[in-house]
């Protein structure tokens, strides 16, 4: 690791309008809808690795106490044995400008993104591309394509159980093109095993070898999925809402404040019938009480009394203050006690003139101020209304931009699935049904570069290494290209040779409990097979022979040849 | 819904962020804004560990990806959105770091290198310079870590702490063991 830092002084920042150029939600959306679960983060990745650790030991033992199966100098790579009976490829042709989604005869799904390929020199290829695309689902296929099942690790050769296996090259004009650096293809490969524990593999066709790349992602409704996701229209999530809120909360407050607003209260003239007092205070000690000297506050409770002792108390401390639109709270205070009255100033005929005169000066004053405040307020609240109707009115276009940006692309997508669909209706109706029956599920995967990708496991240290000799009657001048064992449980073509032969001897991995079969294919295009009960019973007997039944196919009849070889 | 519930109290710029994700969360097509808002803040921290450009954006990418997976766990109450954004992109970083999926890359400007020696008491020459930034490719990925957020980008403890998931004392003592070991580096070249 500490080799790998790179250390670079004074390097040039990056520029705030290249970020921005980056910055594109609406592409990162996409990724990051089209994009499948990581591969290499999968939880269940470890568990698959401390399995492939522990089938990888055990095989190694089981190879160090058994004759060791030589590893020819064979390296494992395509070797197709009757070209007739390999694969056919399907060619579909997409905008490369566009992208598209190409539904394949098996119901799979191959997701290309607009703008992702380039040519030899990395140069952006626009107009018509064409994808050919194979797939490989059962023993048949697998052992006409000629595409290598082992898988050598560590100087081990392992076998691959398969659960899917494809192949997909792009072309323009006869000439390769590849996939952009920054882009890949989703595949949704329709498979018919449900197990799990399987690993993504692409064959390195320079290292002859598989590579892998990390897990696919099992899921059954992916396409149901996207569909139901681009044509849904869930209603945004009304957030606005909380401003709103914010908004009647200041309202409020100003309301209040405004009724909280000191008010004048009118003189009145005395009432003999009800308590009053006039609060006495030293002149000399309280000159700012010298406005109070003529004021009677009379008692609004008629039914609260004032005490004689209450009199002649000396109050260390007096408050008063407006206690409601037309009375003062009176309190007054010693370190002993507290005496509360709600009162108003009313005042003997002497005075009455005086104080309403100088009531109705203030009352002006009051108003003005009101006025003034009012004035403040309105436009205050008017200004906080605007500020924020502007912001609502951004991010509600910035909403609506969002919604209709998404809406594009659904249209877009729904136009070019409507489309596919179409055409796939018309051209492949009936390969469809077909499929329909046959498969449900999907593996989901990304490829970044064109090539074979197989969804694999490694077949279980159950199976052990048999010496078998093969004979077969008749076509003594025959002789064998290749030999594959085909086991009833595991989707794969086990390779037996040219890899695995000493002295003669074929090396069989088989497990003695599961049915199997030998397909040996001769270079007379013949097909030669040992069914699973003479095999098993030979091991079982310890027999090193099997005898194998020589059949002539007919190249062009499929099912007769599926019939033949799978179990 | 409340959607008013878990939002922060905090100065009103926090308060609208908090609305982003908590719209976010809600339908992951308005995580847009935040996406937008923290766009510019991950791809800088990203450059400044990685070499090359197209690294930083496709990183960001990547756990840009991985905050909208993850945006219904994040809880207001624990930390600020963007520490826990870093915290998402360190473990992606260490991650690839660790495989061995990228280059770590030690990105230092001369007046940030300047400071550090003077803050370690090394005399700033240009040589001096050269082995202090030598001596940090020593250190673990994490102590690399500690040493580019305090030394360099000048990101107060506690931030760095709520980032690496430590205690602000922890955090102290990890900086103050990373940095003696770095000038223990210089003095016995």
């Amino acid at each position: 690791m500490k080799n790998n830092i790179i250390i670079n002084i004074d390097r040039a920042i990056l520029d705030v309008a290249e970020i921005n150029h980056q910055r594109n939600f609406k592409n990162f959306w996409k990724q990051y809808y089209l994009s499948s679960k990581p591969l290499f983060r999968n939880l269940k990745l470890f568990g698959s690795f401390a399995l492939i650790a522990t089938v990888a030991v055990e095989i190694a033992i089981d190879f160090v106490k058994k004759p060791m199966p030589k590893i020819a100098d064979h390296t494992l790579k395509i070797n197709i044995p009757i070209s007739e009976l390999d694969v056919q490829t399907d060619t579909f042709c997409i905008d490369a400008e566009k992208g598209d989604t190409i539904t394949y005869k098996t119901g799979s799904q191959i997701i290309i993104p607009s703008h992702c390929f380039v040519d030899n020199d990395g140069n952006k290829i626009t107009g018509k591309i064409n994808i050919q695309y194979r797939e490989f689902c059962n023993p048949v296929d697998i052992i006409f394509s000629g595409i290598p099942m082992g898988y050598d690790s560590g100087g081990v050769r392992n076998q691959f159980e398969s659960a899917g296996m494809i192949e997909i090259k792009g072309f323009q004009n006869n000439k390769s093109v590849f996939i952009k650096e920054s882009q890949s293809i989703s595949i949704n490969m329709a498979s018919s095993i449900e197990k799990s524990g399987i690993n993504l593999y692409r064959f390195d066709t320079i290292k002859n070898n598989w590579v892998m790349l990390g897990k696919d992602s099992l899921n059954d409704g992916l396409a149901e999925h996207a569909e139901q996701y681009f044509t849904s229209d869930k209603t945004i999530a009304p957030y606005d809402s909380i401003k709103l809120v914010a908004l009647n909360y200041i309202k409020r407050k100003q309301e209040k404040k405004k009724t909280l607003q000191f008010k004048p209260i009118a003189p009145s003239l005395e009432n003999s019938s009800k308590s009053s007092f006039v609060i006495d205070f030293d002149r000399e000690d309280f000159a700012e009480l010298c406005s109070f000297e003529n004021v009677k506050f009379e008692i609004c409770d008629s039914t609260k009394q004032i005490f004689a002792e209450d009199t002649a108390t000396v109050w260390e401390a007096v408050n008063l203050k407006q206690g409601g639109s037309n009375n003062y709270m009176v309190t007054f205070s010693t370190s002993e006690r507290t005496l509360k009255y709600a009162v108003k100033p009313v005042f003997d005929k002497l005075n009455i003139a005086n104080a309403k005169l100088i009531f109705e000066q203030k009352y002006i004053a009051y108003n003005k101020r009101l006025q003034v405040n009012k004035i403040e307020a309105e436009f205050a609240q008017k200004e906080l209304t605007v500020k924020l109707l502007k912001r609502q009115q951004a991010l509600a276009d910035a909403r609506e931009k969002a919604i209709k940006e998404d809406q594009e692309i659904a249209l877009v997508q729904k136009k070019a699935r409507k489309e596919a669909l179409e055409n796939f209706e018309k051209k492949q109706k009936k390969q469809l049904e077909m499929a329909a029956a046959l498969k449900s599920l999907t593996r989901s995967f990304q490829v970044n570069q064109f090539g074979i990708y197989n969804c694999d496991k490694l077949i279980s240290s159950v199976y052990k290494n048999y010496n078998m000799q093969l004979s077969w009657i008749g076509d003594k001048e025959a002789s064998i290209i290749q030999l594959y064992i085909i086991y009833k449980d595991i989707n794969g073509a086990v390779y037996c040779y040219p890899n695995n032969v000493v002295n003669n001897e074929y090396i069989l991995r088989l497990n003695k409990k599961s049915t199997c079969k030998l397909v040996a294919i001769f270079d007379n295009k013949k097909i030669g097979i040992c069914e699973s009960d003479e095999l098993l019973k030979n091991i079982a007997e310890k027999i090193p022979n099997a005898v194998l039944e020589i059949h002539e196919i007919d190249l062009k009849d499929q099912n007769a040849l599926n019939k033949l070889i799978n179990i | 819904m409340n959607l008013t519930k878990g939002i922060s109290q905090k100065n009103p710029e926090y308060l609208l962020e908090d609305e982003e994700i908590l719209a976010a969360q809600n339908n992951s097509k308005m995580f847009e804004a935040v996406y937008n808002r923290h766009y510019e803040s991950l791809v800088r921290f990203i450059y400044q560990r990685v070499n090359t450009k197209q690294e930083a954006f496709e990183i960001s990418s990547k756990i840009f990806c991985n905050a909208l997976k993850k945006v219904k766990e994040f809880k207001f109450k624990e930390l600020l959105f963007s520490n826990w954004l870093l915290r998402l992109a360190i473990k992606e970083l260490n991650y690839l770091f660790k495989n061995n999926q990228l280059n770590r890359a030690l990105n230092f400007d001369t007046q940030g290198l300047k400071e550090f020696a003077a803050s370690i008491n090394i005399k700033q020459q240009s040589d001096n310079l050269l082995q202090i930034s030598a001596a940090i490719t020593q250190l673990s990925l994490h102590e690399i870590m500690l040493i580019e957020m305090h030394c360099f980008e000048k990101r107060p403890m506690l931030e760095i702490a709520e980032i690496l998931e430590l205690s602000e004392q922890q955090v102290k003592l990890q900086i103050a063991d990373s940095i003696s070991k770095v000038t223990q580096f210089i003095h016995s070249k």
